[in-house]
């Protein structure tokens, strides 16, 4: 069986695994990116969320076959020159508890940002009612989203 | 052992974290929330089990209540850094090793639950850091060679103040090490708080928002294995033969062994272990074959026997016979799973004479002790290691998965490699500790006056210290246990010695000792014990969960009935002054109870005495013909004085989307032995768009500090219901109550149409 090559946050990565391994278990294990989390298996908590071609894809339902040749974007490649505003506006407003959902969080609000940059509370709803938290930190998120957006311009 | 301020606990921070454990010795990165700890260096000033500070001027806190999203790596490290007088960012969070040491004298071992963190924690580490303090201002004074007077410790220097001289608190760390702890040192006064009471940022936030903290799931331990086990599909069923067919061929499958909890496939990877699950046939005894609607019958045939009276006053008969309006009831309430985001797992590293554990654990001493009952090792050789924790809510007090991924690790010892267990959804949804499920009927009268003349409530459910007793007896035993632990030990004693446990005050907490019983005539609550075979635990806010819904809604009823609104039916039974009171005042101010809501907007109250904590809530809720949204929720606490008032905040935002999950939707079936959720579409749980707008008020107090990571949970469901209640008519006496007022309302359109 062939390599299959795919980028992972700018780099070039060559994986020896079955072409239906889930993507998110190549990342966690074979690229040691723990950052994408494993939740449910069956794309219903969002939080393995991250960006192929700069879409969000649940990584778990994903197949490492779906992406050779692709750009992967995950949450320890998002602010590679320090912190993306997102991660930032997530801090000014202490939005973490447990923190476990937290990468799905901000990799979905991304992505949100980038379609909407000025997203009204029904844009983030559409958006992040698929991301779950079990701690509830649903309204720091909600507020995070539109500090992130103030913080960005209202540009994608 | 009982005190445990740092004049009784002189066990040294380098002995306790330093070196404890094979993690340093290895040169493995401590894979908690924290940074990695630099080898124990001499010179460093380790004046207790807590802080450390080196030569190099780093200040490093050993944290013994687990961070589990709860706020305790910031709390905590707060308290140290006030009395220390340094800026809480400084301060170096490491997850303390399980020690005597950290026993949480609210607990009676070392172990993080029952809101007791910042209550347990508060004068202790305070001390700790004052008495730090102290001592390296009077190192200072001899470096110096002046007088102590004229010696300030301040934001991590002391500073000689007629010379201007300074050193850091790192440059004399190693002359304080020298020195005799003092006793009795001088904590500061509140009023010159600098962190405590005011919001400081959490200091685990950031690595929980690039990705590098460090959960169970995502240790790295080199050459580690990775398995799953196979476990039987029924509660409690036993592998009778398993066949691994092809599994063993498959490329990175290591090896399919039989551990007690079923069959574990070990591979190199998790998705090369769960590839290869289809291919081993497990043969299973039958197991259990309970159901919930059989158990719901046993419970209604269980509540017409004989129970404990756990609370009484006044008489019964004589009070109904007094009342005006005399109501009877039944409420019911599911079992729940914790539903942790992060699954259970674990990873064991077991050599000849010792071993390593990585664990999200909420109870250090009793992931040891697991161990110990399995390996035969001696405690101190049993190395484990707090990781970062996706979620605990109780399930993380339960060890099943330590034991199981122990067991893992004994079946492929010969390897000589670690091994990592991690869980499914559907294993996790399927293998929980449960909220127990739980009937209660109750009875109540009000007189001519609007006060209630009689109570009387009787309590089905399954109790949880009586399950849990037996694995916690051998880690309380030497330490002796405070309150209700004490009764896990009672508990324990019956079932060796073959005599009736005694109560678990966790089934009936917010019954027996709700918050209005003192103004009633009569009142009388008793408890029914049941077993059912399906394993429970102590799930966020425990036993109150469910009886405040309860309680709070009969009280609802009550208020109804006799015509009184029902915020002014509830303060006519809470004594003027009272903490209770006021957090219930509060909230009705800001909810403006005396305004009516908005068009098509009703309004529910809940109150809890819950953990020490007073909490109210008052929920406006949408109803649109059958459809019912939660909007809004404003919520008053009085849990003490406050630490940090945005933690405490995010607690009850927190505890109301855990609990507004419970009371909509939420339910945990069994069929023929079976747990039928396995996954999130199946056990669903609050979502942003049904997340109501929340408002958080802290009542001032000087009070001891006591918990917020449970409170918030309980009053939400009733103030929803009885919201609900308001808007429809329907009286619901059942969670979740989305499906109980569907069912509701299709009989009411039914029973209008059979009318016609």
């Amino acid at each position: 069986m062939p390599n299959i090559s795919f980028f992972v946050n700018g780099r070039a990565v060559s994986i020896d695994a079955p072409e239906d391994t889930p993507l998110l278990w190549i990342l966690r294990e074979e690229l040691g990116l723990t950052g994408t989390k494993f939740g449910c298996g069956m794309a219903l908590c969002g939080a393995c969320t991250v960006h192929v071609e700069d879409l969000p894809v649940r990584a778990c339902m994903a197949r490492l076959g779906e992406v050779a040749g692709k750009r992967v974007l995950t949450i320890e490649g998002l602010g590679q020159n320090g912190l993306h505003p997102v991660q930032e506006a997530w801090l000014e407003e202490n939005v973490p508890q447990c923190g476990y959902c937290q990468s799905g969080q901000i990799m979905g609000t991304v992505a949100l940002l980038r379609k909407k940059p000025k997203p009204t509370d029904e844009d983030i709803d559409a958006v992040l009612s698929s991301h779950l938290c079990r701690c509830g930190t649903y309204c720091r998120i909600r507020r995070a989203v539109h500090r992130a957006a103030e913080k960005m311009g209202g540009t994608p | 052992m009982s005190a445990r301020g740092p004049e009784a606990t002189r066990r040294d921070f380098l002995k306790v974290v330093g070196l404890a454990g094979g993690t340093f010795a290895l040169g493995l990165e401590l894979p908690g929330c924290s940074p990695k700890m630099p080898m124990a260096a001499g010179g460093d000033f380790a004046p207790n089990a807590w802080i450390r500070i080196t030569q190099t001027n780093r200040f490093l806190f050993a944290l013994d209540r687990v961070e589990m999203g709860q706020g305790t790596t910031t709390s905590h490290a707060t308290l140290v850094a006030e009395e220390l007088d340094v800026d809480p960012s400084r301060i170096e969070v490491v997850a303390a090793p399980p020690d005597r040491a950290y026993d949480n004298p609210e607990l009676g071992f070392q172990a993080t639950g029952g809101s007791t963190s910042l209550k347990s924690s508060f004068m202790p580490l305070r001390r700790a850091g004052a008495t730090t303090r102290e001592m390296l201002r009077r190192a200072a004074s001899v470096a110096f060679g002046a007088p102590l007077a004229e010696c300030v410790a301040a934001d991590g220097e002391v500073r000689h103040v007629p010379s201007g001289r300074k050193k850091t608190y790192g440059e004399v760390a190693q002359l304080a090490s020298t020195l005799p702890i003092p006793e009795n040192v001088a904590l500061k006064d509140p009023a010159t708080f600098r962190f405590v009471g005011k919001r400081v940022n959490r200091l685990d936030a950031r690595a929980k928002v690039d990705g590098s903290a460090v959960y169970g799931i995502d240790v790295k331990v080199p050459h580690a294995l990775v398995a799953i086990v196979i476990r039987s599909p029924t509660i409690g069923g036993k592998l009778v033969s398993f066949d691994p067919g092809s599994a063993k061929t498959r490329p990175g499958v290591v090896d399919v062994v039989r551990v007690p909890s079923g069959v574990a496939i070990v591979a190199e990877s998790y998705y090369r272990a769960r590839a290869a699950e289809k291919d081993v046939t497990c043969t299973w005894d039958a197991g259990a074959t309970m159901s919930t609607e059989v158990l719901r019958k046993a419970y209604a045939e269980r509540l017409e026997r004989s129970a404990d009276v756990v609370a009484s006053h006044g008489s019964i008969g004589s009070g109904m016979a007094k009342a005006r309006h005399v109501l009877e009831a039944r409420y019911e309430a599911p079992y729940l799973a914790h539903a942790t985001l992060e699954p259970q797992n674990t990873t064991v590293h077991v050599r000849e004479n010792d071993c390593d554990i990585w664990a999200p654990t909420q109870a250090p001493a009793l992931t040891v002790e697991a161990a110990r009952r399995i390996l035969g090792f001696s405690r101190a050789n049993i190395h484990v290691h707090t990781t970062c924790i996706g979620g605990g809510f109780g399930r993380r007090l339960a060890q099943d998965f330590v034991v199981e991924a122990v067991h893992v690790a004994v079946a492929i010892r010969a390897l000589g490699r670690p091994v990592k267990v991690v869980w499914s959804r559907e294993d996790d949804t399927t293998n929980d500790p449960y909220r127990p499920m739980s009937l209660h009927s109750v009875k109540g009268g009000v007189g001519e006056d609007g006060k209630i003349s009689a109570w009387s409530q009787r309590v089905v459910t399954q109790s949880i210290v009586g399950q849990v007793g037996r694995e916690w007896a051998p880690v309380l035993l030497p330490n002796g246990a405070p309150g209700i632990m004490k009764l896990a030990i009672g508990h324990t004693a019956g079932a060796l010695f073959g005599t009736n446990a005694t109560t678990d005050p966790s089934s009936h907490e917010g019954v027996s000792d709700m918050t209005y019983e003192a103004a009633f005539g009569a009142f009388r609550v008793e408890y029914a014990p049941v077993e059912s075979g399906v394993p429970v635990g102590f799930w966020r806010s425990v036993g109150h969960s469910e009886n405040a819904f309860i309680v709070e809604s009969f009280i609802d009823e009550l208020a109804h009935a006799a015509g009184r609104d029902p915020l002014e039916f509830r303060l006519a039974h809470l004594a003027k002054g009272s903490r209770a009171r006021a957090v219930l005042e509060l909230a009705a101010e800001k909810i403006g109870w005396k305004t009516a809501p908005a068009k098509g907007i009703f309004r529910g109250i809940g109150l809890t005495h819950a953990f020490s904590t007073f909490c109210a809530e008052i929920a406006e809720v949408a109803v649109d013909g059958h459809a019912v949204s939660v909007k809004r929720v404003v919520a008053a606490v009085d849990c003490g004085a406050v630490v940090n008032p945005d933690i405490v905040t995010a607690q009850i935002e927190g505890g109301i989307c855990f609990g507004l999950g419970a009371a909509l939707k939420q339910a945990i079936t069994i069929e023929h032995g079976r747990v039928k959720e396995t996954n999130f579409h199946q056990f669903p749980l609050l979502r942003m768009n049904e997340m109501p707008k929340v408002e958080v008020f802290i009542v001032p107090s000087k009070e001891d500090p006591t918990g917020v990571g449970e409170p918030g949970v309980p009053p939400i469901a009733p103030a929803v219901a009885n919201a609900i209640f308001a808007g429809t008519g329907v009286r619901l006496r059942r969670v979740p109550l989305l499906p109980a007022l569907a069912e509701a309302l299709a009989a009411r359109s039914g029973g209008a149409k059979e009318r016609r």
